[in-house]
């Protein structure tokens, strides 16, 4: 225990998560205030959603093998540029909803790719940079959506969106960030083809993306219930991170998966108990990531994206089709034991 | 035990942005797997 705690005290560039945790949380700040405002009232508002899902999440791929190609590209620049433009053109203007849509998705894609970038290159292969990094996101969803459900104006969003300039001109003067590649990254045991880590890490990212929205949460109705979730799934995804540094990679990502399975599927009215299956399952979010840079690492923009557009296959189908409740809890279950098996059998603790 | 909730008639006005969205994210994922695999295979 004491070792564990050790391991963390000598972090270098810490400082990098915490500035991308910040862009990420006014990022996600704006998206879901706009997309609660934009979907209020509106029929079908579930297709606004869905496609924001997609040309938020999927672009991610092939903006992050360009950025790999050319680092330093700055991208948070122009991602914010386009969001704030989306959000005055929502407010201000009376243009079809799609534009500021496709604005907004756009924006979301560059700056998510372009603060991934600059926590992976920095953290010298420490999965706590990047679970701080997307922690924010939770915080950022529940604070966008609370902002837009009472009614505070789009000015008012605006410049907290402003706020973000200190930050993005901070995260600059990390070194790293100019470099191609994400060094330190090797958690992936010697022997075990690049290819099918891969196509493992991704598996579980789908699995863990259909989670999310597929898993029995009939207790949570409220909003300050909605509050209580996001806030625990971004302790979570943090937690998971830093659990790894300490503990060991392999010990968190096993333990989590299959500690989620029971709190999950009985907590389906019993709050408590599903917010601590809502904690463990978001734990692996820095888990493939960390496989997937270990085997991607001269593109570790490329490896991001993976990771989001198995978010968006894993939370598509729910747009589509609906299990039922027995089926859905019987499907997660054997999914997390399934993941569980695999992440064991591909990673490797990494010598320190 | 599978329920289909999606029917294409409620997309009404918004049906060929929404199949032109769907068309670019298909072509976006193919391209990122197909990177992807060239990118590991080497």
């Amino acid at each position: 225990m004491k070792d564990g705690i050790k391991r963390l005290y000598g972090l270098k560039n810490i400082g990098i998560a915490y500035i991308c945790c910040y862009i990420h949380f006014i990022t996600e700040v704006i998206c879901f205030y706009y997309l609660t405002r934009a979907t209020k009232g509106v029929l079908n508002a579930w297709m606004i959603p869905f496609i924001y899902d997609g040309l938020a999440f999927v672009p991610q791929g092939v903006i992050g093998y360009a950025a790999d190609r050319r680092p330093g590209m700055a991208l948070t620049v122009p991602g914010f540029a386009l969001m704030l433009l989306s959000l005055t053109v929502f407010g201000f203007m009376s243009a079809s909803i799609y534009i500021s849509l496709v604005l907004m998705c756009l924006g979301n894609a560059l700056v998510h790719v372009d603060a991934a970038e600059a926590t992976l290159k920095n953290s010298f292969g420490r999965l706590s940079h990047s679970a701080i990094f997307v922690s924010g996101g939770s915080f950022g969803v529940i604070t966008g959506r609370v902002l837009a459900i009472y009614g505070v104006p789009v000015w008012f969003v605006l410049l907290m969106g402003v706020s973000v300039i200190p930050f993005i001109a901070a995260s600059f003067g990390y070194e790293g960030t100019k470099e191609s590649k994400a060094r330190g990254f090797d958690y992936v045991k010697p022997g075990k083809s690049p290819l099918c880590a891969a196509a493992v890490a991704v598996a579980v990212v789908i699995i863990r993306g259909y989670m999310g929205y597929g898993i029995p949460t009939s207790w949570n109705k409220t909003l300050a219930q909605s509050v209580y979730m996001f806030v625990i799934m971004g302790l979570g995804k943090a937690l998971g991170g830093i659990l790894s540094d300490a503990f060991g990679i392999r010990k968190v990502a096993v333990a989590s998966t299959l500690l989620a399975i029971p709190f999950l599927c009985l907590g389906d009215k019993l709050m408590f108990v599903s917010l601590i299956g809502v904690m463990f399952f978001s734990m692996t979010m820095s888990v493939t990531l960390a496989i997937l840079v270990s085997v991607m690492s001269d593109t570790p923009g490329l490896a991001f994206g993976l990771t989001t557009i198995g978010l968006f296959l894993g939370t598509a189908p729910i747009f589509f089709v609906r299990l039922s409740k027995g089926a859905d809890i019987a499907f997660i279950s054997i999914m997390s034991a399934v993941c569980s098996l695999l992440l064991n059998r591909i990673l490797k603790e990494p010598e320190r | 035990m599978i329920r289909f909730v999606f029917d294409p008639r409620y997309l009404s006005a918004n049906a060929a942005f929404f199949w032109g969205c769907l068309a670019v994210l298909a072509l976006l994922i193919a391209v990122s797997f197909i990177i992807a695999y060239r990118r590991l295979k080497r």
